[in-house]
């Protein structure tokens, strides 16, 4: 590609860098965040309706999300649970402008009572789950010294030259969430061909749904993805770098 | 303003669906990724892997793990957390940080049928990005 941009991270060299050694490049999308919210509500009392706490970002299609419990009442709020509570995942309802943390009864399997406050955070990305797939061959070999690298960049609203890394939408000191692979589908297995084990990301919009929500029933190895569907089901997946 | 546009994309025009950088919308940062494997007794019992970040809040963080002789999650690496009941065995991978580690917490439970430890391999990463 004779255009665009490829920042490596510290420690790597630009011109030879693997694509997983990569911060950035125009090569691959990354998850960018949209907006992070801090919602609460309160575990209904037994018998009582769920509670649903709306998160709304107006985007007009279904993009990836991720909610993050931060504890209750009872639990304190000392721990944060990716996607979960303390036991099972967060049931989540991702529509195409809002999605819809659903709150019931039951909610941290006893851990917190009815009646507590929970907290969440909910970190909602820009991007979508239009059909993608990164090249898998390494960087090409070009002559270049170790110290290729740096760059920084502030979010809105800060100094570079001041903020902490927290404040920073991107830092060569750090990889980036870039995306190997990502799309829908109803077929039960794709071939990702990353050559190692990395994490994903997976929604499941079951059938006859119009929302989509966390999927755990995603099975991964090196060089394939697979979905435990029942039919009519799609996924909404995102493979990483 | 700094942004970088995916391939046959204008930066100028982009939105964010077709950035790879751009600081209207940041990228998560990755600060720490692992892997390791850990001998879970299938004893009802929370079995812990522990590993520190020392960043001074709680982070973001993703983990996948599979188990190398277990009854279902044994061929692939599954996203944590997840849970099932398997063949009279109840599983739960449930995973938590506070503001110097994350958590990964393993639970096997056969009520007694006297399986076997499961070997877990699991995999992680951890972004700077504050998940309170």
């Amino acid at each position: 590609m004779g255009y665009g941009i490829k920042v490596s991270q510290k420690g790597y060299d630009v011109f030879t860098a693997a694509p997983q050694e990569l911060v950035v490049s125009s090569d691959m999308p990354s998850l960018k965040v949209f907006s992070v919210t801090h919602v609460s509500t309160t575990i209904p009392a037994s018998g009582a309706a769920d509670n649903r706490i709306r998160v709304t970002h107006n985007l007009g299609y279904f993009a990836p999300c991720f909610v993050i419990y931060n504890g209750s009442t009872t639990i304190g709020t000392n721990k944060s649970f990716m996607f979960s509570d303390n036991v099972l995942p967060l049931t989540v309802e991702v529509y195409p402008n809002y999605l819809e943390i659903v709150v019931d009864e039951f909610f941290d399997q006893g851990f917190s009572n009815n009646g507590d406050t929970v907290y969440f955070t909910v970190y909602q990305f820009v991007d979508d789950f239009s059909a993608f797939t990164s090249a898998v061959a390494s960087a090409t070999t070009q002559t270049g010294g170790n110290d290729d690298y740096g760059i920084k960049i502030s979010k809105q609203g800060y100094d570079v030259l001041i903020c902490t890394d927290e404040q920073l939408c991107m830092h060569s000191k750090y990889g980036c969430a870039n995306v190997h692979m990502k799309g829908s589908t109803t077929a039960s297995s794709i071939t990702h061909n990353l050559g190692y084990v990395s994490q994903a990301l997976a929604f499941i919009q079951e059938s006859g749904t119009s929302y989509l929500q966390y999927f755990k029933w995603i099975g991964y190895d090196a060089n394939a993805a697979h979905f435990y569907l029942n039919p009519g089901d799609i996924v909404y997946y995102v493979i990483f770098k | 303003m700094f942004r970088a546009s995916l391939a046959s994309h204008d930066a100028r025009t982009a939105d964010g669906r077709y950035t790879v950088t751009d600081n209207r919308y940041p990228n998560l940062k990755r600060t720490l990724t692992g892997s390791g494997s850990l001998t879970v007794p299938v004893d009802g019992a929370n079995h812990t892997v522990t590993v520190a970040h020392n960043l001074g809040y709680r982070p973001i963080f993703q983990a996948a793990a599979k188990d190398r002789n277990g009854n279902y999650f044994d061929t692939y690496y599954f996203p944590m957390p997840t849970w099932d009941f398997v063949i009279g065995t109840e599983i739960s991978w449930a995973l938590n940080c506070d503001a110097t580690n994350i958590y990964l917490i393993f639970f096997y439970d056969d009520y007694g049928a006297g399986d076997p430890d499961v070997i877990i391999d699991y995999t992680y990463r951890i972004f700077i990005d504050k998940a309170d």
